[in-house]
């Protein structure tokens, strides 16, 4: 499929730069190029398509769907779902926050709605397939949808409704199902395109350079560090690898488009998938300006109650991801 | 006198979203009420659960996403010129600057403002 950006590179680098074959750097710059394109037009392409998804699925419907439903159980997994399908701004978690609470939809789903939506968005699945490929990529998204819902189940086993804040409380207290069914936009595809094509653009523009940045730093070590550099550091024998990878990962949070390329290295000279995952999770999930935003509807022992247990989660499937690849 | 106002708790799409219809009010020379609500109590007053968001009239018209500058001013004409009891447009400015083309080249023996 991308054949042609591997010639064109080819072309490029051998034929108009006239680099010699072999070296450091002409490595380095090929895989920049040949990088920088594939993950522009994946980025884009996913973007897109998300974005189109997302129009048909607004937050809107999500909430009434999961709040007048009875789903015996599943509704974690439903609201997981969702939360792959609808992306949301950081800034947004709070009124989303209370618009699930105000709809009456337990803690716990909100939880796996929170927790899933940023951990597998449409930016770090673009990111995925090009850099780790389809299987790396299903198995990434699949384990961040279970991820969230097993985050979800457990924190509403912990009844925490008594730590958030007490406006919240009572907006609890009156919660009420939707009754109404929501009705959807009827607008055609073709008026729908303009929106979805600014936003495609924006969410682009704004990842771009630090794309390009992480794909710069990575292809200068795809040249300069030795295969299987970090194997003796790193190997998968390495009890701790897991957990200091994850929580190293926690304060990451606005760079992750710009953290994965180099990551893709890091896994090419030797770090085990599954360490590498977990690390990955752990930067595009958990954000700490996100959290800074929650406590004004959660103590602060709340958010680091939620935030425990999805670390927990995710170290737990590093090592899984350990055994099993 | 009209008002409208940007939902949003101060992230960067939220001033981004203020900027643009600052200078699309301005643009236009309307007299409009333009409000920064940034409680968040305020902000799901109007069951919103994306910002930012928009509201003229008490009604949201947009939400979860930066507008164009394109989109503020298509609302603000419908606002301020299809209700004559709406007053947007003092101090009263010539039919062109506030409605645009569609309006002086319409009927002229209705002004909008």
């Amino acid at each position: 499929m991308f054949d042609w950006i591997q010639h064109l590179t080819d072309l490029l680098i051998y034929d108009v730069f006239r680099m010699q074959e072999g070296t450091h750097l002409t490595e380095a710059l090929h895989f920049f190029l040949y990088d920088t394109v594939k993950i522009l037009i994946l980025l884009f392409s996913i973007i897109f398509l998300m974005g189109i998804i997302n129009s048909y699925f607004p937050i809107e419907k999500v909430r009434n769907f999961l709040s007048r439903n009875k789903l015996y159980g599943f509704e974690y997994l439903m609201a997981s779902l969702f939360g792959v399908v609808t992306p949301f701004c950081s800034c947004s978690s709070v009124p989303l926050f209370i618009g699930f609470v105000r709809g009456g939809i337990p803690l716990g789903v909100t939880f796996a709605f929170l927790v899933t939506s940023p951990l597998v968005n449409e930016v770090a699945i673009g990111l995925f397939i090009g850099l780790f490929g389809i299987k790396i990529t299903s198995i990434y998204v699949v384990s961040g949808i279970l991820l969230g819902t097993i985050s979800g189940i457990v924190l509403q086993q912990l009844k925490l409704n008594s730590l958030l804040t007490p406006w919240v409380q009572e907006i609890l207290a009156n919660a009420q199902h939707e009754e109404e069914r929501f009705v959807i936009e009827k607008t055609p595809f073709i008026q729908r395109l303009p929106v979805i094509w600014e936003e495609t653009k924006t969410i682009l523009k704004g990842v771009t350079p630090y794309v390009i940045i992480g794909i710069a730093i990575g292809g200068l070590m795809h040249g300069y560090i030795p295969e299987g550099f970090f194997e003796k550091y790193m190997s998968s024998d390495n009890f701790f690898a897991v957990p200091i990878a994850t929580i190293l990962a926690v304060p990451m949070y606005s760079n992750a488009s710009g953290i994965l390329p180099v990551v893709q290295v890091l896994v090419a000279k030797g770090i085990p998938i599954g360490t590498a995952i977990a690390f990955m999770m752990a930067v595009v999930g958990l954000s700490f300006p996100e959290a800074m935003l929650l406590k004004k509807v959660m103590s602060f022992k709340l958010i680091g109650i939620f935030f425990g247990v999805v670390t927990i989660c995710i170290i737990i499937s590093g090592y899984l991801f350990n055994i099993i690849l | 006198m009209k008002t409208i106002k940007i939902l949003g708790t101060g992230c960067p799409n939220c001033k981004k979203t203020e900027a643009i219809v600052q200078s699309v009010v301005a643009e236009l020379n309307l007299n409009i009420n333009i409000e920064k609500v940034e409680d968040i109590q305020d902000i799901i007053a109007y069951d919103v659960m994306s910002t930012p968001a928009i509201v003229i009239d008490e009604k949201v018209v947009i939400k979860g996403r930066v507008p164009k500058p394109d989109e503020i001013r298509a609302l603000l004409k419908e606002v301020c010129c299809n209700d004559k009891n709406t007053s947007c447009c003092e101090p009263v400015v010539s039919d062109e600057q506030c409605c645009g083309e569609s309006a002086s080249a319409q009927d002229k023996s209705e002004p909008c403002c």
